[in-house]
């Protein structure tokens, strides 16, 4: 309660310029704002110009937000930053970082330099690939998917308060969420050795 | 149990939501009924846990650095006030625009007959007008009176009788030569029957002869008329003293608004698609440039 009686403090004194105040608020989401748009990026350079475009816009059209979840309204205009990012990273595919061997001029595949994991214990090692591997299944998914499955499975949030993020009826959250999981699922099939014993997807699909 | 394995889209997001336990109590009855008699349910199920699962392993990741805002970021960040003002008359521009090619389109006998109206006084009509409005007046009845020569003494130019001036007046009489029409002079010096037979035949159809036919396109004056000339008007015959000379049709070209009126509904046109574009494409640049 004392909480949500500083958000809205915080968020009269914004309306009225004060930047400090609006700062405030910018800390207390940051975290999730980064997290949509890096999972909905999957390129932390473009995830925190996501981020910060995000709080500029928020600053700027904070005298039209008329109440209600904040975080929902901070959370829908940062979506719809990362759609913009998305956008211009399909206009502008960037070229990836390959690495020639001296030796034998050929490409290489996993330059040592770049990751080495020869001293890392093996669960960690197994740990970065299975995000990968699942942050990969996210990335095949359509965009509207995508940000559902971030916002329920990834950000814990409900249905309700996802809805209201995607500015979409609650039946389209459901519709969407299920359809994602059954994608992704189909996608890891091809990851099932990275996958915990418990998490090994062995069974095909029915539908 | 359901003989069936498919199930359907419905079915997968009720085991989904059932996951997440955001299902009412009625779908959640739903929900275990299909878990125990549909044999493809459970396993999906299954399957639909482990994604959830395996998303919740991914980690929240740290933010690199704050992400606080500075009042010159913020100044720096902004739209310029000129902007807005370009977009909203791009908008207001493209809703005019629309509105004048709807009418133009759906409605362009009302639109041109409006402009007609704004444009002219009822004095001025123009040519098409008239054609219009005799249109839709009573067509009247148009006799044809031949100054008919009598048997044996033929007239006009040609004839086709070997030049003895005996005409097949049966024939003759049956192609009505409008374009080369008997004159008065050559007509008057014969004291004609057949006009005096017609007279009589216009005494038992008065209507017929008060009406007389007035072209559209008429081009002598009325004033020559003679009095014998009512009796025997013919549609596209000229009077005698109109014969064999050329009048220009300048005459009857009265002043025709048509033209500059649709030059200026195209040109409207064109000004608010070339403003809607332009306020468009400013307003674009403007943002992009700030983005």
């Amino acid at each position: 309660m004392g909480n949500y009686m500083d958000e809205a403090i915080f968020i009269r004194n914004a309306k009225d310029g004060d930047v400090d105040a609006f700062n405030h608020l910018v800390l207390t989401y940051q975290e999730q704002v980064f997290n949509l748009a890096y999972r909905m990026l999957n390129d932390e350079m473009a995830a925190q110009d996501a981020t910060q475009n995000t709080f500029i816009n928020v600053f700027q059209h904070l005298k039209s937000f008329r109440g209600g979840s904040f975080r929902a309204w901070v959370l829908r205009i940062a979506a719809n930053n990362s759609y913009d990012e998305l956008r211009r990273k399909k206009g502008k595919p960037s070229q990836p970082l390959t690495v020639l061997d001296a030796e034998t001029g050929e490409e290489m595949d996993d330059p040592i330099w770049l990751e080495d994991n020869r001293n890392l214990p093996e669960e960690y090692i197994m740990k970065n690939e299975l995000e990968e591997a699942i942050q990969r299944c996210i990335d095949q998914l359509p965009k509207n998917y995508r940000a559902v499955v971030i916002l329920v499975d990834i950000q814990g949030f409900g249905y309700q308060e996802a809805s209201r993020i995607a500015r979409s009826p609650i039946g389209t959250i459901r519709s969407r969420l299920a359809r994602a999981r059954l994608r992704i699922q189909e996608c890891l099939q091809g990851f099932q050795e990275l996958l915990p014993e418990k998490f090994r997807l062995n069974l095909g699909s029915k539908l | 149990m359901k003989k069936h394995t498919q199930l359907s889209s419905r079915e997968l997001q009720l085991l989904s939501a059932y996951l997440d336990d955001e299902l009412s109590k009625k779908d959640q009855k739903r929900v275990e009924r299909l878990l125990s008699d549909h044999p493809a349910a459970s396993p999906l199920l299954k399957k639909l846990w482990q994604v959830k699962s395996a998303l919740k392993l991914l980690p929240i990741h740290k933010v690199p650095g704050n992400f606080t805002i500075t009042a010159e970021e913020v100044s720096r960040s902004q739209i310029p006030a000129v902007a807005g003002v370009l977009r909203f008359a791009s908008a207001v521009s493209a809703v005019l625009l629309a509105v004048v090619l709807a009418f133009d389109f759906i409605f362009p006998y009302r639109l041109a007959a409006s402009e007609k109206g704004l444009s002219r006084s009822g004095a001025e009509t123009t040519f098409e007008e008239k054609i219009v409005t005799s249109a839709e007046e009573e067509v009247p009845i148009i006799t044809w009176q031949p100054a008919a020569p009598p048997a044996g003494d033929g007239y006009g130019i040609g004839g086709g009788d070997g030049g003895t001036g005996n005409l097949d007046l049966q024939n003759e009489m049956s192609i009505p030569d409008v374009l080369i029409a008997p004159s008065d002079d050559q007509i008057g010096g014969i004291p004609s029957v057949a006009q005096e037979e017609t007279t009589a035949e216009n005494e038992q159809l008065p209507q017929v002869v008060e009406e007389e036919p007035q072209a559209d396109g008429e081009i002598y004056s009325q004033e020559s008329k003679s009095p014998e000339d009512e009796s025997g008007t013919i549609l596209g015959i000229r009077p005698s003293e109109s014969q064999g000379t050329i009048e220009s049709f300048d005459e009857i070209s009265e002043p025709v608004a048509e033209v500059p009126e649709m030059i200026s509904t195209r040109l409207m046109e064109i000004v608010l698609a070339g403003l809607t574009i332009t306020t468009a494409l400013l307003a674009g640049f403007l943002y992009k440039r700030k983005k």
